[in-house]
């Protein structure tokens, strides 16, 4: 079992920054998201998600994966299940053919809820790819509350160009 | 099979011994379409003309439509159809639509409906978790509470990603002005069904789903959304974000919302003020500034939750006025917000104490000042006149404005409890109650002549189908009032109140161009030729293509509540951000087709929402509708729009022949025809009404 350890790694070079503030709570990026990885619309399965409070607001907050530097899911995977994937956002992500499902990386993830998920219907986790380096999720916001940055450049989800 | 679109179910529950099973949707697709073609045929197959609003036998039905939930700008919505309590004298079918994110959740449980029947035994809720449904208990948990404490006891046990639809204290009372509502300012308004689900003993509706919608093809539908979200935001773009970014404004404030006193209380750091989307949408919150607008005050002494301009709309003190003044501020929203938790109809609260209409030639002699009159200006109106005061009412008139009156009016028509008992009953039946009591109020003739022209002015149908105030009329007022006679036309053909009347004005009204100017035809002249056969269909000054333009405003606003989307925006004619600022003229279509692969162009789908509205008529005319009850008061020949132009009566009769003739209705009566119910193929549908009688 190859050993990987988070500072043995190349971090993520793109990753999504949410403002809670202009969040509208629509949920759009959960069924982008859902469409996207799944083929069809379920918020269940959205790897970001869309914590509400419409009774005591302001409060909307997107929770993403924040492809964090040094992932403590990859660490805690058994397996090495979890790396960083080949495409231009060096995104952290799960190898779902490797996964066993056991469970570590998302008592690892040191978010609440944690930013990777578990499919109980497929047995495996899952988690925010960044979509190969163009995020549906920024894509169909309409408030651009969730933003992708990548290098130096901040994508809002409207002109592709920049994105490499 | 694999569906798409839809989820495939329909629940069906039957309250009196809580017993529940599903039917497939596909019984009827594709000719009900989804959402209120779907609740309008369940409606026919199971609700008896004699039913009563508040009888076991009565149906709460509510439909999704195919695209409810899906990626799709304006399509959170969903209907909700039965036996309403409003319609005022005769109870009668009426539908509602409402937005939010019940509708989706719902769909994500795996049901694209819900109909509800019987009576439970003791006050319930229901409790839907995929497969699982329970009937359970209210008592001691949940009756009782207002809608924002209730959804948060539900949340605590069932968790807070739970989707609730419920009422409040109102709709337990039984009034006939109680919504059925979810979140904050998500409400079935029209009709009273919170009325109904009170009589059903039954508090709320929670679902949690954790499954999906199939879409026939992803690819067309991202598309669709993202050109839609762009075609139909608003004028102002992000601000210090990106300058190119094509994102819709956030956080900034229209000229309209400047003007508030809530806005200067947040300049002042005492409020917070937020916007909010239904799934998947954008829509109120780039439309025009006066969409669903959120506010907290930090020092926690009102109730935080979101509202509209018309929540906001219904109680403006004084001092802040409507016109030249500074509109809504605190009192205002904690009015709203209030009402929100008590479930109580904005619409019948709606406006407020000042006039909106600056101009006094709008209103006939002897008639009230105002032109938009709901039940807090109406009341006013009546106290000003002498008829109402503390003493035949208990509400302190003399402090009329102040927090204090407010909350004793809307608690005691929640509660029922004084004059709030009539209250609670609409204004329709109040007024109508206190002209048949005179001596118990006090009154004269006098008295009696003041109550029955502000019934008249409040309520513009006339006829046993009425009982819904005006609202976009443009007949005599509002501040974009002038005559156009569709809006009239439609106002008398149909069922409910006159906020579907959005659909015309949305069809009038170019952004950012001055109406009848030659850029104005250039733009919307090709669309009135497209659809309504002629621009006369959209000149204000003739009679021209009017029934043609009110029986195509009839299909596009059933279009809408089936695909479903939102007639805040669509149909989307035109757009700020187009060079041409045309918009998308056939969403409807395009996003049905992404959604379910069902191939037909827009004027086919149009034809499916022909047959869809003659199957309403059928519902109204066996529910006892004729010719006759399509009619106005005399009130709406006497006003006089901004130009000083009045509504004749021999041009309304004249447009309503032509309208009947349209629609294949009979011109003498009002029943659609033998004829044109067979072609609908609603074979079954004609057959009853001829057995009943209607065609002899």
């Amino acid at each position: 079992m190859p050993e990987v350890k988070p500072d043995s790694v190349e971090a993520a070079r793109g990753r999504l920054v949410v403002d809670a503030e202009i969040c509208i709570g629509c949920r759009a990026c959960e069924a982008a998201c859902s469409l996207t990885h799944e083929g069809y619309i379920a918020p269940s399965l959205s790897r970001i998600r869309v914590k509400r409070n419409p009774l005591n607001g302001p409060d909307f907050t997107p929770q993403q994966c924040h492809q964090c530097v040094e992932p403590e899911c990859m660490a805690s995977c058994p397996v090495g299940a979890i790396r960083i994937d080949g495409g231009p956002a060096y995104a952290v992500v799960v190898d779902t053919e490797t996964c066993i499902g056991c469970g570590s990386c998302l008592d690892a993830c040191p978010y609440d809820p944690p930013r990777i998920m578990f499919d109980e219907a497929r047995g495996v986790a899952y988690k925010c790819d960044l979509c190969g380096g163009r995020p549906s999720c920024v894509e169909s916001c309409p408030t651009g509350a969730i933003v992708y940055v990548h290098g130096g450049h901040t994508w809002i989800g409207d002109d592709p160009e920049g994105l490499e | 099979m694999k569906t798409h679109g839809y989820v495939g179910k329909i629940l069906r529950i039957d309250l009196t011994d809580g017993s529940s099973e599903t039917v497939p949707t596909e019984r009827y697709l594709p000719r009900y379409v989804g959402g209120r073609g779907v609740a309008a045929r369940i409606y026919w197959d199971e609700v008896p003309p004699g039913c009563g609003a508040f009888d076991p036998e009565n149906r709460l039905i509510v439909m999704t439509g195919p695209a409810t939930g899906c990626l799709a700008v304006g399509s959170a919505r969903m209907t909700m159809v039965g036996k309403a309590p409003q319609t005022y004298p005769v109870e009668s079918y009426v539908r509602s639509s409402a937005g939010g994110h019940w509708g989706p959740e719902l769909k994500f449980a795996g049901y694209d409906g819900l109909v509800v029947a019987g009576r439970a035994p003791e006050p319930s809720y229901v409790w839907i978790m995929d497969d699982e449904v329970e009937v359970r208990s209210a008592s001691g948990y949940i009756w009782g509470l207002d809608t924002h404490a209730a959804q948060r006891r539900i949340w605590e046990r069932h968790g807070d990603d739970a989707k609730v639809l419920l009422i409040g204290p109102a709709g337990e009372n039984l009034s006939r002005i109680a919504v059925v509502s979810s979140d904050s300012n998500v409400a079935f308004g029209q009709g009273g069904f919170g009325g109904v689900m009170g009589s059903k003993n039954l508090k709320a509706v929670a679902v949690r789903g954790t499954g999906g919608i199939r879409v026939a093809d992803p690819e067309a539908l991202r598309e669709l959304y993202a050109r839609l979200s762009y075609l139909s935001s608003g004028p102002r773009k992000v601000e210090a974000r990106d300058p190119g970014a094509r994102r819709v404004a956030v956080g900034g404030w229209s000229e309209h919302a400047r003007n508030t006193a809530v806005y200067d209380d947040y300049k002042a750091g005492e409020a917070r003020w937020w916007y909010e989307g239904c799934y998947s949408c954008s829509i109120c919150n780039c439309a025009a500034g006066t969409g669903k607008i959120s506010v907290r005050y930090l020092d926690g002494t009102v109730p935080a939750g979101s509202s509209t301009c018309v929540e906001y709309g219904i109680y403006i003190p004084p001092e802040q006025g409507f016109t030249g003044g500074k509109m809504y501020g605190r009192a205002s929203v904690e009015a709203s917000h209030l009402l929100d938790m008590l479930g109580l109809n904005a619409w019948e609260f709606y406006f407020t104490i000042r006039g909106y209409s600056p101009d006094p030639r709008h209103t006939p002699e002897g008639g009230p000042r105002m032109d938009t009159l709901g039940g807090l200006n109406l009341l006013y109106y009546l106290h000003e006149a002498g008829v109402l005061d503390e003493g035949n009412t208990g509400l302190p008139f003399d402090r009329f404005g102040s927090r204090e009156f407010m909350v004793k009016l809307l608690m005691d028509a929640a509660h029922r409890r004084g004059f709030g008992a009539l209250l609670a009953e609409g204004l329709p039946r109040a007024l109508h109650y206190m002209m048949e009591h005179p001596g118990e109020f006090g009154l004269g003739e006098e008295g009696v002549e003041v109550l029955r022209l502000a019934y008249q002015q409040g309520y513009p149908r006339a006829g046993r189908f009425g009982g819904y105030p005006r609202h976009h009329l443009f007949c005599g007022g509002q501040g974009c009032g002038r005559l156009y006679h569709p809006q009239l036309l439609r106002c008398c053909v149909d069922q409910g109140d006159f906020s579907v009347l959005h659909v015309n004005t949305g069809m009038m009204r170019v952004p950012g161009v001055e109406y009848g100017s030659d850029e104005y035809w250039r733009v919307a002249g090709p669309m009135a030729e497209k659809w309504m056969g002629g621009r006369e269909a959209l000149d204000q000054y003739t009679t021209g293509h009017k029934a043609e333009a009110a029986g195509f405003g009839m299909l596009v606003g059933m279009e809408l509540d089936c695909v479903p989307l939102c007639d805040f925006k669509y149909p989307l004619w035109y757009s700020w951000h187009t060079g041409d600022l045309r918009g998308e003229d056939e969403a409807g279509c395009k996003l049905l087709r992404a959604v379910t692969g069902l191939e037909r162009s827009q004027r086919e789908l149009y034809g499916m929402m022909d047959v869809l509205c003659d199957l309403e008529r059928a519902i109204a005319c066996r529910e006892g509708r004729r010719r006759e009850d399509d009619w106005l008061h005399d009130h709406e020949f006497q006003g006089m729009d901004l130009e000083g132009r009045r509504l004749r009566r021999e041009d309304l009769t004249g447009l309503l022949d032509e309208f009947y003739v349209l629609r294949g209705w009979d011109q003498a009566t009002g029943v659609p025809t033998r004829r044109k119910l067979v072609e609908d193929g609603l074979g079954d549908v004609s057959a009853e009404l001829d057995r009943m009688g209607l065609y002899s």
